[in-house]
């Protein structure tokens, strides 16, 4: 009976186990899940969903922290288990795919220049550096590690700093896209003017040609992900930048028409461009009217046409909001009486962005992102009639801040028709902090479909490439070449027949053209309005990558436009600090205190409960 | 219903008649309160949210339950109670689910009492009240898986302190497994080991609850243990009725 009664028990229990274990695999396949936070901050969208369900080998996500250098504030407190949280959320749908883990490093600052951070920084990583403010201002900044490897198809990306987690979906989302895929985005460049601005200024400390600079530089930061090529806009095919993932345009002096029509014609087809327009009265020397005259990108008018106004003249200044300085003054000029001066080029206006209120929250590639430095910066509006009326949309991406410095000038004199301002010496200079300016926007994105700025041209272009001819003819200058039998001759003539011939293509080629008047694709416009670009790649590294987030971000657009930044769990207590006591007793006490309160009042009723049942039978008992 | 409701309230006046639940109750919320209050201390963290007191809960209901569930059968057969509970007219599992929810109840009382917590903490920011319904939910979850536990255990020793070491024990295991240190040591060895210890082991399911998010799976494996120990808890009272 017992040997049958334990048979039978363990059949049902392994029955049982066998159920439930069943039960759980079918769950983990038909699962549903809620998430109770408020701005559902660990719930993957579902392009990050489709990605981690899609992974198809192994995948290994390893997160590289050090948590004793960790910046001792209430931001990094909770970064690892938070980071390893919305980690493990992808891989919840990664079906076993990807494993995280958690590799905690250096554990002390020697680390950093130790071997330990050497290899760290053989495997991309380096250490972030988050500089310390207000009383702590002269202490040195926290160096710290904080990033994520990610190995998957053989292939290796790094997502070398991670400060929260508002913007770590997006990046991991982005690295296992980059990982999946095996295409290479195109970028192409074009530089203008930037040649011009280097011969005029002798203490430029880039060598050589400014265009070729520049283009080298991006190349040194982007060419790991994209490939570049340079792109002119007034000789090349323009098959050439059609199909192009990006085009980067850095207008330095006044784009021609020409160039300007070409980006016209990318952008209302679709293409994604990044402008550095001209810088704020940036001035070359005019020598034929020994003043120093202003330059312009020449794009302004297509950008107005697109809804996006570039202020002329406005800077950020400490002194008032928003200052306007005039191009000319009327001065008294003793012997010629009042004239007008040119002195406003002159001034010097710079200031950082800095992460926490600098970049638009909502946009995952900014977050978390250092420190930009803009020089003469230029502020932008949008045109709410223009956007509204053909449906773009409009997004700052970086704008001014409440504070900013002013190197003002020494001293303004007037020689002859000259205007003279000395900087003053470094000790001298009196950098004046505005904590109250008005806010601009200095980096926007556009996004909808374009109408041509160049709609009549285009519209009569068109027509007359419906009515071309080949009116193109050789140019009989065959016969100065010489005697046709000779064999020099006549490879010469092979060699200029082929020049001929490629050159008439292109021309009939541009000639049967058909220019585009309404854009029937979304195209994406990304304005700085700086284009000292080379500036702060050069004095702030952070520079490279805020440029290596936005093209990234520009050019994933499409496919992970959908990610958005996520706002922060909790926010920070507020409370009197002298009330602290009481809180903490608060917190620690009060619940037990109730219990012991409550068991003494339970035991002294049940106490008395027991008297006055005794207390009658005892009077019973009583003769 | 009506015999295991009967149970119940035998257990719990039981449990409210003796000091265990008093001591129990108090010792919990004052381990839990101290840590959120000074060593962990909320305040240095300086956020509106209490995944620190979530996240001592495990190791605090590792230490606590055990001795909430000791005496559950241990006692009866040391008294020799037990042979009496088993000529009631009820079934094994009729009396294995009483005991087992009147012990839940106390600790979801003892929960409950924790409310002043996250009451005082709105009154100092903005509050994520979701985090803090998951994080009940998954400690009361939590603490059902523990105690069916620890009943088994309870069950299957004669002795208290035996119990209680076996619980220990078992819990540990549950626990440990989960931990990260442990996947990453495990996953050196094998990738599918790994997948197994996440999915058996208490902590990830717990701490996906505790963020607030409620999860199916996450339920389904706190009432999968729960249910699996049970039975096993009844199949071992049945056994010493025969014995």
């Amino acid at each position: 009976m017992r040997r049958l009664y334990w048979l039978n028990a363990w059949m049902i229990l392994a029955l049982s186990l066998g159920i439930l274990i069943y039960m759980n695999l079918i769950g983990s396949v038909w699962s549903g899940r809620i998430d109770l936070t408020r701005d559902q901050i660990y719930t993957l969208s579902p392009l990050s969903q489709k990605l981690a369900s899609g992974l198809t080998d192994r995948c290994e996500v390893t997160y590289i922290v050090s948590p004793s250098l960790l910046p001792r504030t209430a931001r990094y407190e909770q970064l690892i288990r938070e980071v390893q949280d919305q980690i493990e959320e992808f891989a919840a749908f990664s079906d076993g795919q990807m494993t995280v883990r958690v590799e905690r490093v250096a554990e002390n600052s020697t680390a950093l220049t130790t071997e330990l951070g050497h290899d760290l920084e053989r495997r991309g990583i380096r250490p972030i550096t988050e500089s310390r403010t207000g009383k702590e201002a002269k202490l040195p900044p926290y160096r710290f590690y904080s990033a994520a490897i990610l190995k998957y198809g053989g292939r290796t990306r790094v997502i070398d700093e991670i400060r929260g987690i508002e913007a770590l979906e997006y990046q991991i989302a982005g690295a296992l896209k980059d990982l999946s895929s095996f295409d290479v985005p195109r970028i192409g460049l074009a530089v203008f003017g930037a040649s011009k601005e280097h011969a005029q200024d002798p203490y430029r400390p880039e060598p050589g040609n400014l265009d070729e600079y520049l283009e080298k530089h991006f190349q040194g930061i982007l060419q790991n992900r994209y490939r570049i090529e340079r792109v002119d806009l007034l000789q090349s095919d323009p098959s050439q930048w059609a199909d192009l993932d990006l085009m980067i345009v850095i207008c330095r002096d006044q784009a021609p028409r020409q160039a300007v029509r070409e980006i016209d014609q990318f952008v209302v087809s679709g293409g994604n461009l990044l402008l550095f327009t001209d810088v704020f009265n940036e001035g070359i020397l005019d020598a034929s009217q020994r003043a120093w005259a202003r330059l312009s990108s020449g794009l302004e008018e297509a950008l107005d046409s697109w809804g996006l106004h570039l202020e002329n003249s406005l800077v950020l200044d400490n002194h008032a909001p928003i200052q306007e300085i005039p191009r000319q003054r009327l001065v008294r000029d003793p012997q010629l009486g009042y004239r007008r001066i040119d002195y406003s080029e002159r001034y010097s206006h710079a200031f950082w962005t800095d992460s926490e209120t600098n970049y638009n929250p909502e946009i995952p590639a900014l977050v978390g992102q250092d420190r930009y430095f803009f020089w003469l910066p230029r502020a932008m509006r949008p045109d709410p009639e223009t956007l509204e009326s053909r449906g773009i949309r409009y997004r700052w991406l970086i704008r001014s801040s409440t504070e900013s410095w002013k190197l003002p000038l020494e001293s303004e004199s007037f020689d002859g028709d000259q205007f003279r301002g000395h900087i003053p010496d470094t000790e001298k200079r009196h950098l004046s902090w505005n904590k109250n300016a008005r806010r601009y926007d200095l980096a926007v994105s556009l996004r909808g479909r374009f109408l041509s700025h160049f709609r009549q041209e285009n519209e009569i272009s068109n027509q007359q490439a419906d009515s071309s001819q080949d009116t193109l003819k050789d140019a009989e200058t065959d016969a100065s070449l010489g005697d046709p039998s000779d064999p020099e001759v006549q490879r010469r003539l092979g060699q200029s027949k082929a020049i001929r011939v490629g050159r008439r293509k292109l021309v009939q080629k541009r000639l049967d053209r058909t220019w585009v008047l309404d854009g029937d694709k979304e195209g994406h416009i990304v304005v700085f309005g700086d284009a000292r670009i080379e500036h702060a790649l050069r004095w702030a590294p952070e520079g490279e990558r805020l440029l290596r987030s936005i093209v990234a971000w520009i050019t994933r657009q499409d496919e992970l436009g959908s990610i958005q930044a996520k706002s922060r769990e909790a926010f920070p207590l507020e409370y009197d600090p002298s009330h602290r006591p009481a809180y903490q007793a608060l917190f620690a006490f009060l619940a037990p205190v109730m219990v012991l309160l409550f068991a003494l009042l339970y035991g002294i009723g049940r106490l008395q409960k027991r008297e006055s049942i005794q207390t009658p039978s005892s009077q019973e008992d009583t003769p | 219903m009506k015999n295991i409701w009967t149970i119940l309230q035998r257990e719990f006046a039981g449990y409210f008649a003796s000091p265990i639940a008093y001591v129990f109750m108090i010792v919990f919320l004052l381990g839990t309160g101290i840590h959120f209050a000074y060593i962990g201390d909320v305040f240095t963290i300086d956020r509106t949210e209490m995944r620190l007191f979530f996240e001592t809960l495990p190791m605090t209901f590792l230490v606590l339950v055990p001795a909430l569930t000791m005496r559950l059968w241990s006692e009866e057969r040391k008294l020799g109670t037990f042979e009496v509970l088993m000529t009631l007219p009820m079934t094994p599992l009729q009396i294995t689910l009483g005991k087992f929810t009147a012990a839940w109840g106390i600790l979801g009382i003892t929960l409950l009492l924790t409310l002043p917590i996250p009451i005082i903490l709105s009154t100092l920011g903005p509050l994520d009240w979701g985090p803090i319904v998951g994080g009940y939910l998954g400690s009361f979850l939590l603490g059902g898986a523990y105690l069916s536990i620890g009943a088994f255990a309870s069950s299957i020793s004669r002795d208290q302190i035996i119990a209680f070491i076996l619980t220990a024990l078992m819990l540990s295991f549950f626990v440990v497994i989960g931990q990260n240190d442990v996947l990453a040591l495990v996953g050196d060895w094998s990738h599918n080991l790994v997948t197994l210890c996440t999915n058996v082991g208490f902590l990830p399911h717990f701490d996906s609850i505790a963020r607030g998010v409620i999860d199916s799976r996450d339920i389904l494996y706190f009432l999968s243990i729960t249910g699996f120990f049970l039975a096993l808890n009844r199949f071992t009272i049945e056994s010493h009725r025969y014995a």
